[in-house]
């Protein structure tokens, strides 16, 4: 049986660049250092208008087809990660196949996550690999959440940036004794209305009065057409269920924190991400952070940090990593690799 | 088991979590309390989970009135 592996990650970041200096400019009640303290968040980079997730789709899938890693055509099955398409329909990942220059004879598929959307992307890139669906699998995350934010809501504007990653994964030969990498899933529904866009789609048609712009007690501006997020159940939710997701993926690996190089997290934000860290004791040395210069990009977040943590000599080779999603839904997920290998020797 | 926190100590680290500097007592209104907003919220949530090991709900957050209210709900949290 196959295994899968990471061949190569890219990503891209649209031109616009909104920085501290110019949310301070809009909120005067905010400064500069003080968003910096409360998030680690510098600059946070904006789709232009008419700039979709697919085109940052399509500039990070060439730069991944320029690197040398694989040829368009070689794509057997694209794994589209957005919660922000073109269209109702047709499926975003289908357009892509036209504008990448894919066969036709290949997969693709949408799928609607978040932040969590990363490892869920991983785990059916693995399944479609190791049962022999495919062999290699283009994984993209592209979203442009800036879309859903209004310029004077100060609770997403600081966070949020736009971004996409493409991610090959390909078949390997199995290694004696090794078995596909282990994942553990959460969901809870019950968090939905804490991380959404209430309106727009079908349960709420957009309309005059969804569209209608009203003040909330910070100050904030937004209508029910964008996107609302309660940042303090976000955090409550995250400082219950993370710290027993990674507690599952160890015990189910066999494995102590000791044993893992490398933690990378979804870059929520990053006072979110030391207070998680210290809560479960990881080793500050092991802990990627990267979200500086970009936000939070969503579902991006993650192999962005990975694809500095390898640039910048942090990710090593063979390396035993552990991948964390969160967000959205609820949903979240937990991954750990031998990079670049999506597996574990059973030995190990 | 007792739960009881030193309300001395709890109030101080309640005033370290707010922007704006702001002495309490437990009969504060906390509607009178300048700093006392949604990244308050967030920061506090961290503390009172990093200090006391309290879990404690955003909806009751929301409904305490003083700084007296706080303490009595890390107290039901730590339980």
């Amino acid at each position: 049986m196959m295994r899968a592996a990471i061949r190569e990650i890219a990503y891209y970041l649209p031109e616009g660049v909104v920085t501290n200096a110019d949310l301070e400019t809009d909120f005067p009640e905010w400064s500069m250092d003080k968003i910096e303290s409360k998030t680690g968040i510098c600059s946070r980079h904006i789709a232009a208008p008419g700039e979709c997730s697919s085109d940052l789709a399509v500039q990070a899938a060439q730069r991944l087809f320029a690197s040398g890693a694989c040829d368009p055509t070689g794509i057997d099955y694209l794994l589209l990660c957005t919660q922000s398409p073109d269209y109702f329909l047709p499926t975003t990942a289908c357009t892509l196949q036209q504008r990448l220059g894919m066969r036709t004879s290949a997969g693709a598929l949408d799928f609607n996550l978040g932040c969590s959307g990363y490892v869920y992307g991983l785990g059916l890139a693995q399944g479609l690999i190791v049962s022999g669906q495919a062999e290699r699998v283009l994984l993209v995350t592209a979203e442009t959440y800036s879309k859903f934010i209004h310029n004077r809501d100060k609770s997403v504007r600081t966070l949020f940036g736009d971004a996409a990653a493409a991610t090959l994964l390909a078949a390997v030969p199995e290694a004696e004794g090794s078995i596909p990498a282990p994942f553990v899933f959460g969901t809870d529904g019950r968090g939905a209305g804490n991380l959404i866009v209430p309106a727009g789609a079908f349960r709420k048609p957009p309309g005059p009065d969804t569209g209608r712009e009203t003040s909330d007690e910070q100050g904030n501006v937004r209508s029910e057409e964008q996107l609302y997020m309660n940042g303090a159940e976000i955090f409550t939710f995250t400082l219950r269920e993370i710290p027993d997701c990674v507690n599952r993926l160890l015990q189910k690996a066999k494995l102590t924190v000791a044993d893992v190089d490398l933690f990378v997290f979804h870059q929520a934000n990053q006072y979110m991400l030391e207070h998680l860290r210290k809560k479960m004791r990881l080793p500050a040395e092991k802990f990627c952070v990267f979200l500086r210069d970009c936000g939070n990009t969503v579902s991006s977040t993650i192999p962005i940090a990975l694809k500095e943590a390898r640039q910048s000599g942090q990710l090593q080779d063979g390396q035993r990593v552990m991948l964390v999603g969160f967000g959205v839904g609820y949903s979240w997920g937990a991954t750990l690799l031998r990079w670049p290998n999506l597996e574990l020797l059973a030995s190990a | 088991m007792t739960t009881a926190i030193d309300r001395t100590e709890f109030f101080q680290r309640v005033e370290e979590v707010l922007s704006e500097p702001h002495a309490l007592d437990g009969d504060t209104q906390l509607s009178t309390v300048e700093g006392w907003d949604s990244l308050a919220f967030v920061t506090f949530i961290a503390m009172v989970d990093d200090s006391y090991g309290a879990a404690v709900s955003v909806q009751e957050l929301l409904a305490c009135k003083t700084a007296e209210d706080l303490a009595a709900l890390v107290e039901r949290g730590r339980q």
